[in-house]
């Protein structure tokens, strides 16, 4: 049985990943070898707090940023600052669209800069933290795995789509 | 006549694709200033002519909204128009901008929404 | 005036025995002439002379994986059947050069062997192609019109649609656009039922119909 959260990560972020990156998910992916991923995290701040870490396969961030810029051939690869930069970027686009959808309009949160972590490790004020909601997603060239954490308690919710789909 | 525009967004992906998108649309640019925090906008506008201001939310430093409740407290920016990028989902954030005079457009934007909305905001046929 | 419908094939009747026998085929073959006028571009779209009520249109029917591109204000040119196939109406309004491409899959990666032979089937190499052949006829990038149709999610089996092919070749088509730098100017995707779309080289006008209702995009 999946929950709000779960739903709602697996929605907002296809439509990130379709809309922002021009990548269409292909279906959940929960076998993917994490090792060597690449790691963003963001935090978030009002009427509760909480966070969300992304993980992605590293070959899969200069598709991102070729996308988000819309670069040709001409134009050479984007350079390591704009691979990150991207995630980042998508990373912030997700955590803002969903947390409407989690917590209602008219809530008011501030939203951290997302950051680049060292490893995939998460942070230490959410290190022992159960997830409010988790996603994985296959992509074209590679995997999305979605983390959030919430201060709030999580509303369980029966989806016909099930866990991340 | 062409416009000088001031893109704010702590994120240089997104002030890329907003000046592109500007391009790509025909708007006849001047001078195109880039800040990365609410701050560095102002401090942008300080030192230059701006006819057209893109404006994130969330920005370290300064955020967005604080940055445009100082522009309007300025009189000579008290018109100056505004237009925010910004994935803010809490319609009463967005409604407190509107009051201020800001255009909201929601992240992931197309680049016809922009197009479409800075014709509307500044009259310019691109 | 009223004018009659009258659909021409190409293989016309040859034994027409009224009294105006001789200027019928006189105007047959008037027709003919013209009927057979070739394109001057690489189009394959074939042109049937079609006289409706109160005009004089010659339609240029766009098959599926194909597209047709006319430097003629009197060409209409339709393509049907778009359900999850992407129809992109392009014109040139300074030039009245336009055409449309109607496109099936998003990605020829799945087989470049058959983009060889027909790049129009997918939405990365026919639009590319389809533009090359739009700048080639004189079209400007200046002064295009850029319309899209289609994209449909068209369900027949109760699994649903879990290839969301419509999807997919809107969002290879906007991630080309982008990175080509072309902005769409308007836009009728989505949903789950075909449609049919309709550009009228006379204004660049595009109709579309979609479920016996037509609205101009």
């Amino acid at each position: 049985m999946s929950n709000l959260w779960d739903d709602e990560l697996a929605a907002v972020a296809s439509e990130t990943f379709e809309t922002l990156a021009f990548m269409c998910p292909m279906g959940p992916d929960e076998t993917s070898d994490k090792s060597g991923a690449v790691s963003a995290w963001i935090t978030f701040a009002g009427p509760f707090g909480g966070a969300i870490k992304l993980l992605v396969a590293p070959e899969m961030l200069t598709e991102l940023a070729t996308n988000m810029l819309g670069l040709d051939d001409e134009s050479g690869p984007p350079t390591r600052e704009q691979q990150l930069d991207a995630l980042k970027e998508l990373l912030n686009v997700i955590c803002g669209n969903l947390l409407p959808r989690v917590a209602g309009s008219e809530a008011v949160f501030n939203v951290a800069a997302p950051t680049i972590l060292a490893d995939t490790s998460v942070p230490q004020n959410y290190a022992s933290a159960e997830p409010a909601g988790q996603v994985g997603l296959l992509l074209d060239t590679g995997w999305a795995h979605l983390t959030a954490y919430s201060d709030q308690p999580v509303a369980q919710t029966t989806s016909a789509l099930g866990a991340g789909f | 006549m062409a416009i000088n525009v001031l893109v704010v967004d702590d994120s240089g992906v997104v002030r890329t694709m907003i000046i592109r998108t500007l391009k790509l649309a025909g708007v006849p640019l001047g001078e195109v200033y880039q800040a990365a925090n609410g701050q560095e906008g102002l401090d942008a506008l300080d030192k230059n002519w701006v006819d057209l201001v893109f404006a994130d939310i969330n920005m370290p430093v300064m955020n967005g909204q604080e940055m445009i409740g100082h522009i309007r407290k300025n009189p000579a920016w008290a018109d100056l128009p505004i237009i925010v990028v910004s994935t803010e989902g809490s319609q009463t954030r967005i409604e407190q901008l509107e009051q201020k005079g800001a255009t909201f457009i929601h992240k992931p934007f197309a680049p016809e929404m922009i197009r479409q909305i800075v014709q509307s905001v500044t009259g310019v046929q691109a | 005036m009223n004018f009659k419908l009258q659909i021409f094939n190409c293989k016309l009747k040859s034994n027409d025995r009224s009294s105006n026998s001789k200027k019928k085929k006189q105007q047959k073959q008037r027709r003919t002439a013209s009927q057979w006028q070739l394109l001057p571009f690489p189009a394959t779209g074939y042109r049937l002379p079609v006289t409706v009520v109160g005009e004089s249109d010659v339609k240029l029917i766009v098959g599926v994986a194909d597209r047709a591109i006319s430097k003629s204000r009197d060409d209409v040119i339709v393509t049907h059947a778009l359900g999850s196939c992407l129809g992109i109406a392009v014109y040139d309004h300074a030039r009245a050069v336009g055409g449309i491409l109607h496109v099936m899959l998003p990605s020829s990666s799945v087989n470049p062997g058959k983009a060889g032979e027909n790049p129009y089937m997918f939405v990365d190499s026919g639009v590319p192609a389809f533009f090359r052949e739009i700048f080639a006829a004189g079209g400007s990038r200046g002064s295009l019109w850029v319309k899209v149709v289609g994209g449909a999610s068209i369900n027949q089996s109760s699994s649903g649609d879990s290839f969301a092919i419509g999807k997919r070749n809107y969002i290879m088509l906007k991630k080309l656009f982008w990175k080509n730098g072309i902005l769409i100017d308007a836009e009728d995707v989505g949903g789950d039922k075909a449609r049919t779309v309709y550009l009228e080289m006379a204004t660049g006008k595009v109709t579309i119909s979609q479920g016996g209702v037509e609205k101009t995009l």
